[in-house]
């Protein structure tokens, strides 16, 4: 296993994305961070948010066990690498209702000065196929008020709390991201950051990355 | 035939959900594969719902009474062939005090059936260093051992390699060594932290696939079939339908190949 099944295995579903990378010509981790978000949402299948979250995992695992081929087992450099698996340096995940991780988020300065994007367009009954007044009005009640909000957020926690079916808001942020390329125009420069404490569970960070069962073929990296 | 063996010192790491559902996989890519179960609790022969009765030949009458392993040969669901098991298997550990080279039994009983099957997978029980495992040892081409990505089954597969290499060495024979692992739960901290320590320390020995802990693997074994002929499309399946596709690829390499020999 080298460092690029790794992190399939530990961030996505293992096989079925090692084969899409493989198969789009990822051989090694460390080339990941060099790769468009939007292309790799494309191969894997899987929304911007989730393939920048994925570049960012592959950053953090490439700098962490280093992106060399993989050692022979009893090769000197693999007893290099024998340190207890346990004693290896990372918080544990905080209990439920724990803050767990930090974001980045742009500030509210700095999100004023952004020139408006039609991505970030609010939601409205009929701005999107399927789209009606009472899933609006849902997900406006969870923050979710925007279509590049809505592409980011579908998720099955998002889906349980607001009570659209799964595959349904699957759905919406499909036509999201359709709408949001269709509209895009070029990203503004960075802007300066603050750090946002995000409450989540442990199990809400793996159900954003759950994909709908039905249809392996198609299922997104996460599923 | 190539014949792998699957191993642990431990109990309950998932060597014969291993060994049942990845011979369903195999089956189902069309490879002929013979599942042995050298284990007396007959784990194994119990999840692919063979029973054995008082007439009907099993391993146990091949290495005690030199029955011909063809004779005791049953389909299993999925369109795998298994020579069962049973309690009496036990007796063998005690009975090759009294046998000459009691560990090339099985291996010996194998080279009628070498044209039979592309695989035959060796269920071993859970003690490394027993006539049982021997066996499988002298057997196999390619030791496959099953860590579960659990509390301190890293630290016993490493107790086990030492005693696998020091039976080698004692057979005089070489042998390839894979890792693979097993009841992965990727929301799981320790499990993730697990297997980044396995792959830092068996690199590409460790197989890209890791099998995700499943309830489909538990009812598939409860329902007396493999995890393909459950549900052919869920997550575990999968799993081995990629750790079967790695167990061919491997087949075709020359080096392993070379290995292959003894």
């Amino acid at each position: 296993m080298d460092g690029l099944a790794l992190l399939c295995n530990l961030f996505a579903d293992g096989p079925l994305t090692l084969r899409r990378l493989r198969g789009a010509g990822v051989r090694r981790l460390a080339e990941l961070e060099h790769i468009e978000p939007a292309r790799l949402s494309e191969w894997l299948h899987a929304s911007p948010a989730q393939a920048r979250d994925f570049t960012e995992e592959a950053r953090r695992l490439s700098r962490r066990i280093g992106d060399e081929p993989p050692p022979q087992a009893g090769s000197a450099s693999a007893r290099a690498h024998e340190p207890s698996a346990i004693a290896l340096p990372e918080p544990p995940l905080a209990p439920p209702g724990e803050p767990i991780r930090e974001v980045p988020r742009p500030t509210a300065a700095a999100r004023e000065e952004r020139a408006p994007e039609p991505s970030s367009a609010p939601l409205r009954a009929g701005l999107l196929p399927g789209l009606d007044a009472a899933a609006v009005a849902s997900m406006t009640g969870y923050n979710v008020r925007t279509v590049q909000a809505l592409a980011e957020s579908a998720g099955l926690s998002l889906s349980r709390r607001t009570g659209i079916p799964y595959s349904s808001l699957l759905g919406l942020a499909r036509e999201a991201r359709r709408f949001a390329l269709e509209h895009a125009v070029p990203a503004p420069p960075p802007a300066p950051i603050e750090r946002v404490v995000v409450s989540a569970t442990p199990d809400a960070r793996t159900d954003e990355f759950t994909l709908p069962p039905e249809d392996p073929g198609s299922a997104g990296p996460f599923g | 035939m190539k014949t792998l063996a699957l191993v642990n010192q431990k109990g309950g790491c998932g060597k014969t959900t291993t060994a049942v559902n990845l011979a369903g996989a195999l089956a189902a890519r069309g490879e002929r594969v013979l599942v042995v179960d050298l284990d007396p609790q007959a784990h194994a022969t119990m999840a692919l719902s063979v029973a054995v009765e008082r007439d009907e030949r099993s391993l146990s009458d091949v290495l005690l009474r030199g029955t011909s392993l063809r004779e005791t040969l049953r389909a299993a669901p999925g369109g795998i062939v298994l020579a069962p098991s049973t309690l009496e298997l036990a007796e063998f550990e005690e009975a090759a005090g009294r046998t000459l080279n009691p560990e090339r039994v099985l291996a010996q009983a194998l080279q009628e059936l070498a044209t039979d099957f592309d695989f035959a997978l060796l269920d071993c029980p859970p003690r490394a260093d027993g006539v049982l495992t021997a066996n499988a040892l002298r057997a196999c081409d390619l030791l496959v051992l099953v860590v579960e990505m659990g509390a301190f089954a890293l630290q016993g597969a490493f107790k086990a390699l030492p005693i696998f290499e020091e039976l080698a060495e004692d057979m005089d024979k070489r042998f390839e060594l894979h890792v693979v692992g097993t009841m992965f739960d990727r929301k799981a901290e320790l499990a993730r932290e697990l297997l980044i320590g396995t792959q830092a320390r068996f690199g590409a020995r460790l197989f890209d696939t890791v099998v995700h802990q499943s309830s489909r693997l538990r009812e598939a074994a409860a329902s007396g079939v493999p995890v393909q002929v459950l549900d052919p499309f869920c997550r575990a399946a999968r799993d081995f339908e990629a750790l079967a596709e790695e167990v061919c690829a491997l087949r075709s390499d020359p080096a392993l190949a070379l290995s292959y020999t003894h």
